[in-house]
């Protein structure tokens, strides 16, 4: 067991590294010179010069890179263009917003997702089950920002159910509740709809299995032999699929932060874009990327602890 | 299995025939091709159409809901909708096939090299393409645009680039498998250079997973540059994509929602027309690759 998390652990180290260096490569090599791109047209010679020695772009590109690994093993990022603070700092502010966001959209996607996909496999090819797939078929073709402004517009504007923009009152549970109904809606209906396709197909794999029909042999009921029979083996791959679904998640969760004007790390990259602060934009996107590879990491072991068929 | 049938009739039939049976078979596909269809040959002919100009303002005529003159309603600049959504549809669908197009091209290239040479070159190509799968597509696209600029051509770049990885896996896969079938042993011992035996005997044979994967990739690409057009990444106004034209009806749900729900009402018939074919097209050739789109969604 040590020895397979001391490997696995291991290699994605050199992901890391290479996901760390494709991302200072992209922002240091923007076409241009970033100091005139970040100060605009009318910027002073002295404006761009002491702009350019603070950020170090007088040096050589792979000194500024040794500078920056350096740096950033000692958890380092630089600082933010526009408020002055450290990146690190900056992006760890509204974390807990998106983290939320993320949460609640797994939670309702799983909570949509497993039992509809249950039911459609149980009652395969009723016109139920044809039902549901034209549904989940039509929902991978609806692209997530545009469920979220569908959903904004029904249940905000014309119903004024909820609130349109931004995550509530931080102090008050019940209002940050309620701002993060409908976004993470948006997220969770979108995955859903995955979920449901999976569910449905691990469904039908396991319900013809040998298992199943000994259970059934038996005399179990039926309830009995979906649920704690069939639905417990197939929830395994649905748990690794959920952690490969962590890159389209947070992919979602910016553009539903777009729609919401959500306080969120989303937001926060999209704004650091426009404000051309490169190096909150570099920042930003490798915590992002890292994140997702920390998630798949953490499902790969979760997976090998729940399958005890996979000899550790 | 029918439609695997169908296809391998291909040899006795002309592939117009194949084609024609294989969508009689499945109504959806059907469907799918015919919007399709519809959708490219609209996107071409649409200089020639009778549609008002998709850039002429009309500040008076701001706002206003569809009408016979204008189908699709008017935006806050007086710009007729409809026009707007068709001339977008054009920008959209050359970027989802180009970028699929140019991505699927350097994909395959790397991946049969990388399956066929193996070696340094495959553990070089494989890691980079590690790297590059665990960015999530959306975050990759957008921080090269960011970099780069924001253009057609970059968003075409931006969406090859997360192209590129996707194909390379798949195909290097393929070839490792193909590597070792007794005809390449034989075209071996028949005295074939290397270069030979990739072009004439590996690559036709991993055509159909990359069919599939194309078939459900363009929709992915579309989904991704209408979703770099939202966030003000893509290609910039005043020029109409799909995903911008949303972005600028976003502020005015309230009292003119026919701008973003036209627009994105054709692009969910586009994405799923693209989706549909896809399916099908997967089911007929390769039921392996059942799980791809699944997890190259992003």
């Amino acid at each position: 067991m040590g020895r397979y998390l001391f490997k696995t652990i291991l290699a994605v180290i050199p992901t890391l590294f290479g996901v760390v260096t494709i991302v200072f490569f992209l922002i240091h090599l923007t076409p241009g010179d970033p100091a005139l791109a970040i100060l605009g047209p009318h910027a002073t010679a002295d404006s761009i010069r002491e702009l350019r020695l603070s950020l170090d772009l007088d040096q050589p590109l792979y000194l500024q890179y040794f500078k920056f690994m350096r740096n950033l093993m000692q958890g380092d990022m630089g600082r933010s263009l526009v408020t002055g603070q450290p990146v690190l700092l900056e992006t760890l502010r509204p974390l807990p917003y998106t983290i939320q966001l993320a949460v609640a959209g797994v939670l309702i996607s799983l909570i949509l997702g497993i039992p509809i996909g249950v039911v459609s496999a149980v009652r395969r090819n009723t016109f139920l089950d044809y039902f549901m797939r034209a549904a989940s078929i039509s929902g991978i073709s609806i692209p997530v920002f545009f469920l979220a402004i569908l959903i904004l517009w029904v249940f905000s504007y014309h119903l004024g159910w909820f609130p349109i923009i931004g995550v509530g009152d931080t102090t008050n549970w019940r209002s940050l509740l309620h701002h993060l109904i409908l976004p993470a809606s948006a997220i969770g209906i979108s995955m859903a709809v995955l979920i449901m396709r999976l569910t449905r197909s691990c469904m039908l794999e396991v319900l013809s299995q040998d298992y199943v029909r000994t259970a059934r042999a038996k005399g179990l009921a039926e309830k009995s032999v979906i649920l704690s029979h069939a639905l417990k083996n197939a929830l395994l791959p649905i748990v690794t699929v959920v952690g490969l679904y962590m890159g389209q998640l947070l992919g979602g969760a910016i553009l539903t932060e777009t729609v919401f004007a959500r306080m969120g790390v989303g937001k926060l990259l999209m704004d650091a874009i426009f404000a051309r602060d490169y190096p909150q934009v570099q920042g930003t996107v490798l915590i992002f990327a890292c994140a997702v590879i920390f998630v798949n990491l953490t499902v790969d072991i979760i997976y090998r602890f729940l399958d005890p068929r996979i000899k550790l | 299995m029918k439609n695997l049938e169908i296809l391998k009739q291909k040899r006795k039939r002309g592939i117009g025939k194949v084609i024609f049976r294989f969508l009689k078979q499945n109504p959806l596909a059907l469907f799918g091709a015919v919007v399709i269809v519809i959708s490219i040959l609209t996107a071409v002919l649409v200089p020639f159409l009778p549609l008002h100009d998709p850039l002429h303002q009309n500040l008076p005529n701001r706002l206003k809901p569809p009408s016979a003159e204008h189908l699709f309603g008017t935006d806050n600049f007086g710009r007729d909708v409809l026009s707007r959504v068709v001339w977008g549809g054009r920008v959209s669908l050359l970027v989802g096939i180009f970028s699929v197009a140019i991505g699927s091209l350097i994909g395959v290239t790397l991946g049969v090299i990388s399956g066929f040479f193996g070696k340094l070159v495959d553990t070089v190509i494989m890691r980079i393409t590690d790297i590059l799968l665990s960015f999530p597509a959306l975050l990759l696209a957008m921080a090269i645009c960011a970099a780069l600029g924001s253009n057609l051509y970059n968003v075409i770049i931006a969406i090859s680039i997360v192209t590129v990885p996707r194909f390379s896996r798949l195909v290097r896969g393929t070839t490792l498998s193909i590597k070792e079938a007794d005809f390449i042993e034989a075209a071996r011992a028949l005295g074939q250079s290397r270069w030979k035996i990739i072009v004439f005997h590996v690559l036709p044979n991993t055509f159909s997973p990359i069919l599939v994967l194309a078939t459900l990739w363009i929709p992915q690409a579309i989904i991704t540059e209408a979703s770099l057009s939202f966030l003000g990444l893509g290609i910039m106004p005043p020029t109409p994509t799909w995903g911008s034209i949303i972005n600028e009806g976003k502020s005015y749900l309230m009292n003119a929602p026919w701008i973003s729900i036209s627009s994105g009402v054709v692009i969910i018939l586009a994405v799923m027309a693209f989706n549909f074919v896809g399916d099908a097209v997967r089911d007929a050739f390769d039921p392996r690759l059942k799980g791809e789109r699944e997890v190259g969604r992003g």
